[in-house]
């Protein structure tokens, strides 16, 4: 019986150490990284694999960390990194001896330089892309909800000043619809205090694109909105649920199940530069269940066109 | 089963085995069992193929029924959902439009519910007859419709006014499709739905079945529209060259599955379902491995069956065959034990059938030889037993005239060789006259008895063996002068001619063997010639010599030469010759101890002549001719004879007889007397002649030895004896001389004794 669990033991090790190495670039600890989390578990509905998962934290704001997590991936024998951000992707190609990876981007990964083209990438990486251009669709929604609101703060930072589909298509889509705009830069969630304070007296509503910073600032901004409730119509879910208002989302429940079967096909030795990136197919109006004190209701048309309920 | 009624047989003689059989090439087993098994094999192979290959069938057969079910559920599931789409923007297009509260604005908020209510729905525009926007609500773009400060797009009209526009693939290589639904008044307007085509790869993604059947969507372009990979409809493949898709177009209807790599590139079964409206290509496939799985076990199980059932037929057929071939394969072993002489056989039990009876049989017949050979056996024992006895017989029979001859030639040697010598003493004494007559026949009586106990002796001695050649090397012509000195007076007596040819020859053998021999043959020649003469020569012959003795006497028939040699034979009537028939016996087995042949020539009348073929190896150079042997001066006269004989007859005989000669005379009767009387003598013996038993003390040779070392020298003896003894045995300086031994012998003896020696 000894030997024979010895020999168990042995074919178990030399199992897992022929098993190939996935690398997650990812955040914090495992289990404190819900990215990482549903990544796991998406992976894990495909299907029993052999292979080993290797979370390896690194700031996303900081590429340097992300050249060191890459660096570290790449010593640990990785022969797949999966990488959540653009930025993480970015750092991936950077590296001469990385393996090929997966990501998810939410900016344009063309226009990042992640993919030739999104039917044909032709890089070492394959992935989705949940980047967005529905400013204009959002700013009309905010006035369809809010029929009355003529002035509109939006929240931006230097990264979407800098995309060239983004500023210009949004103030023709508000001068179309009879909007003003005021456009309130932060880049650093320190300044946002400020910079509400600074738009308290003339803004009917916000409107925050899918930035970083709204991203990173999710905690503060909503804070800020709750101390001056106005109409607010978000990017995410996630920011809606914080705070009050409306959101005009992409349906991205498909990015990890997408991610992970990417994974695999990359695993089996499919070029990933061969792989079409996958875009979100639908897009849904979420509203809160319950409004926030002090946070006025849509119109009714709008409340009648929600398919999303947070 | 051992043979009923034997009793153990003898054991197998080597001289009874038979060669075993050899092995035989084929076995029963081989013969029968294995074609039938093999038959069975193959009965059972055919089966269980022609049955996979009908169970194959079948389910290929229930495959193309369940997948085309299973395209016909897709089909109608798509079409519901796109007759929904249609019923729905019907629904809105009646709404009484531009009645009060059925204006753009609400219009807007109806098609943005339609958005709101069909997710696959990207876009929804109002058209007028012309074509002409009358409001666009998009789920991406900013809406268009008047009434608001929005000026509608100039957008072209469409190409064509089908129904379902041709499907067209966005920026962002997803597929779109467009259909136009007229408005239900007269004003010429429709609406335009965009749909996104993303929404039939969910659908396909919904419509898997048996876990891993998947449909997929091609237009009538060959343009792959929906399928449950994303990907693969981003990648906008040509579809043109895909075989399994051309041959489904083929098909009638699209029923059949076919067989066949999908898009990724695995096997699978494949069939097809045509849309109505729009004119698509549904697909439906299955991979082989899951599809015809059913099939694969059925088949494994079959392999399985067919592998066990053929396990069974060969155990079955060996078996069978094992049944039958056993009581063979034992009647065999059998068969070969009974060539080995082994009767204790093992036999199958009898059947009821023919090898039963073949085994019955065969048992009777192992019975049979073995009785047969326990009388062989018997017999053969009997007859060794009856010729053993006869042996002995003969062999008993032999001894006892050996020993009858050895005893009677010894005990009856002793009275005539005292009869010889007093005789001799007797005829000395006789006057002159008739006395001296009848003295002289009583000699030659005396002499005849002495010749046939010498004969009698002489075959005795090889009869026993006791005869031992004494190989030397000498002179022919040596021998010549002897048997001149003999046998000359003998033919001179009958008025014979006597010639011995001179000989230079040199022979090494046994002299005194070849003058015995050669003796025996002139003697019989002198006397059986009564006229002409007895002619001895030695002539070369084969790098030999023949030594042949002629003479002109009687002749021997050719009937009686061979028998002439055998013992005891006289070929003259009884009482025509003297002696007992045993001269030539002799000479023929002297001769063949000398390694010498016997021939014999004659005509009856004519004379004979005997041969004596002396073989090359025998022969040697020829030498200088040696010295004839010196007389002693005076002969005997004056030696000093020192006669040692327990016998006291025989004792005084000889003394009287050599004082006859002139010697003196010494006698005892044993080695101490001997002794004695040498110390009363102031003068040691010249010569000793003793007899070698000596009654219970030393013996003559002891006695002899004795008396050499009293006299300090070497004393010369004659062995005067009837035992057989060897010569070769004897010391130095001693003859021999069987009893009984005339005087004229002993006289010569005595001579050569005292010659003085080189």
């Amino acid at each position: 019986m000894l030997v024979l669990s010895v020999l168990l033991l042995a074919a178990d090790g030399l199992r897992q150490v022929s098993m190939p190495v996935v690398a997650f670039l990812g955040q914090g600890t495992p289990d404190r990284d819900p990215v990482f989390q549903r990544y796991r578990s998406a992976l894990e509905a495909q299907g029993p694999g052999a292979l080993r998962l290797v979370h390896l934290p690194a700031d996303p704001a900081t590429p340097a960390a992300l050249d060191q997590a890459v660096g570290r991936a790449v010593q640990a024998g990785a022969v797949l990194i999966v990488a959540p951000t653009a930025d993480a992707a970015q750092a991936v190609l950077r590296h001469r001896l990385a393996p090929p990876c997966v990501y998810a981007a939410f900016l344009d990964p063309v226009a990042l330089g992640l993919a030739r083209s999104l039917r044909h990438p032709g890089t070492r990486c394959a992935g989705v892309s949940v980047a967005d251009n529905l400013d204009s669709k959002r700013l009309e929604l905010l006035r369809d909800a809010y029929p009355w609101v003529r002035r509109v703060a939006v929240l931006v930072d230097q990264d979407w000043l800098a995309r060239p589909d983004a500023l210009a298509p949004l103030q023709h889509s508000a001068g179309r619809l009879g909007l003003e705009l005021d456009l309130l830069q932060a880049d650093q969630v320190d300044a946002l205090p400020a910079l509400f304070r600074q738009s308290a007296a003339a803004a009917q509503a916000w409107y925050l694109p899918p930035t970083t910073i709204s991203y990173r600032g999710q905690a503060q901004i909503a804070a800020e909105l709750r101390l001056r409730p106005l109409p607010t119509l978000h990017a995410s879910a996630d920011e809606l649920q914080q705070s009050g208002g409306l959101a005009l989302v992409q349906d991205t429940s498909f990015a990890y199940a997408a991610l992970a079967r990417l994974s695999l096909r990359v695993l089996a030795g499919e070029p990933p530069g061969a792989i079409p990136i996958q875009r979100p197919r639908q897009l849904r109006i979420c509203l809160r269940r319950q409004m926030l004190p002090g946070f006025p209701m849509p119109s009714s048309d709008v409340i009648r066109r929600a398919d999303c309920w947070v | 089963m051992p043979i009923a009624g034997s009793e153990p047989g003898p054991q197998p003689d080597a001289r009874n085995r038979l060669e075993p059989a050899r092995e035989p090439s084929g076995r029963l087993i081989r013969r029968f069992a294995l074609p039938l098994a093999l038959l069975s094999l193959g009965l059972l192979l055919a089966t269980g193929l022609v049955e996979g290959y009908l169970a194959y069938r079948q389910t290929l057969a229930l495959l193309a029924r369940q997948q085309a079910v299973q395209a016909e559920a897709a089909r109608a599931e798509i079409e519901q959902y796109l007759q929904t789409l249609e019923t729905a923007v019907s629904q809105v297009q009646r709404l009484p439009w531009g009645r009060p509260g059925f204006q753009a604005s609400e219009r807007r908020i109806e098609l943005q519910r339609l958005l709101a209510l069909h997710p696959a729905i990207l876009e929804l525009r109002d058209l007028d007859a012309q074509g002409q926007i009358r409001l666009r609500v998009s789920r991406t773009e900013l809406d268009v419709w008047q009434g608001a400060r929005y000026s509608a797009q100039d957008e072209a009209p469409p190409a064509s006014p089908a129904w379902f526009e041709e499907p067209f693939f966005d920026t962002e290589g997803v597929p779109n499709v467009a259909f136009h639904l007229a408005g239900p008044d007269a004003s010429g307007g429709s609406t335009r739905a965009l749909i996104h085509l993303g929404f039939l790869t969910q659908m396909s993604s919904g419509l898997r079945f048996a876990g891993q059947g998947q449909i997929q969507v091609v237009d009538q372009s060959l343009r792959l529209l929906a399928h449950p990979d994303p990907t693969l409809v981003l990648r906008q493949p040509r579809l043109e060259s895909w075989e399994p898709l051309r041959q489904l177009q083929a098909s009638p209807q699209g029923r059949q599955a076919l067989q066949g790599l999908n898009l990724e590139q695995k096997p699978a079964l494949i069939s097809a379902q045509p849309l109505a409206r729009p004119p698509w290509l549904i697909l439906v496939e299955q991979p082989t491995s899951v599809a015809l799985a059913p099939a694969w076990d059925t088949l494994q199980r079959l392999l399985l069956l067919l592998a066990l059932g053929a396990l069974l037929a060969l155990a079955v057929a060996r078996w069978a065959a094992r049944r039958m071939a056993s009581p063979i394969a034992q009647l065999r072993a059998a068969t070969a034990q009974l060539a080995q002489g082994d009767f204790d056989v093992q036999l199958p039990p009898p059947g009821p059938d023919e090898v039963g009876a073949l085994a019955a049989d065969f048992g009777l017949m192992a019975s049979q030889l073995q009785r047969s050979y326990a009388e062989l056996e018997q017999r053969v024992q009997q007859r060794t037993l009856e010729l053993q006895q006869k042996r002995d017989e003969a062999e008993r029979a032999n001894s006892a005239k050996t020993r009858f001859l050895a005893t009677a030639s010894h005990d009856l040697r002793q009275p005539m060789h005292a009869i010889g010598l007093l005789v001799g003493v007797l005829r000395a004494e006789l006057p002159a006259g008739p006395m001296q007559g009848l003295g002289g026949r009583i000699h030659q009586a005396v002499q005849a008895m002495e010749s046939m106990f010498g004969s009698l002796l002489d075959i005795s001695k090889l009869d026993a063996g006791a005869v031992q050649v004494q190989q030397e090397e000498f002179a022919l012509q040596a021998l010549w002068q002897r048997l001149d000195a003999t046998l000359a007076p003998l033919a001179a007596a009958k008025g014979l001619n006597w010639t011995l040819r001179p000989s230079p020859h040199w022979l090494r053998s046994d002299p005194v063997l070849l003058e015995r021999i050669l003796a025996n043959l002139c003697s019989n020649a002198i006397r059986y010639t009564d006229q002409g003469g007895v002619l001895v020569a030695a002539r070369p012959w084969q790098g030999g010599l023949r030594l042949q003795v002629i003479d002109s006497g009687r002749g021997i028939a050719a009937a009686d030469r061979e028998r002439a040699f055998d013992e005891f034979v006289r070929l003259e009537p009884q009482g025509g010759s003297e002696g007992l028939g045993l001269g030539l016996a002799i000479v023929r087995r002297s001769a063949e101890l000398l390694g010498m042949r016997v021939q014999l020539r004659s005509r009856p009348g004519r004379g004979s002549c005997f041969e004596l073929q002396v073989p090359a190896a025998a022969c040697l150079a020829a030498r200088p001719e040696p010295a004839t042997d010196a007389q002693p001066a005076g002969g005997l006269s004056g030696s000093f004879v020192l006669v040692l004989d327990d016998e006291a007859a025989n004792r005084e005989a000889l003394a009287a007889l050599l004082q006859q000669w002139g010697c003196l005379v010494a006698q005892a009767a044993d080695a101490d007397a001997a002794l004695l009387e040498l110390d009363r003598h102031l003068r040691t013996p010249d010569l000793l002649v003793t007899d070698l038993r000596l009654g219970p003390g030393p013996d003559g040779l002891q006695a002899l030895q004795a008396l050499r070392e009293r006299c300090g020298g070497s004393l010369p003896a004659l062995l005067l004896t009837a035992e057989l003894v060897s010569s070769q045995a004897l010391p130095a300086q001693v003859l021999l001389l069987h009893k009984p031994a005339g005087p004229q012998r002993l006289r010569a003896a005595l001579l050569a004794l005292l010659a003085p020696q080189d």
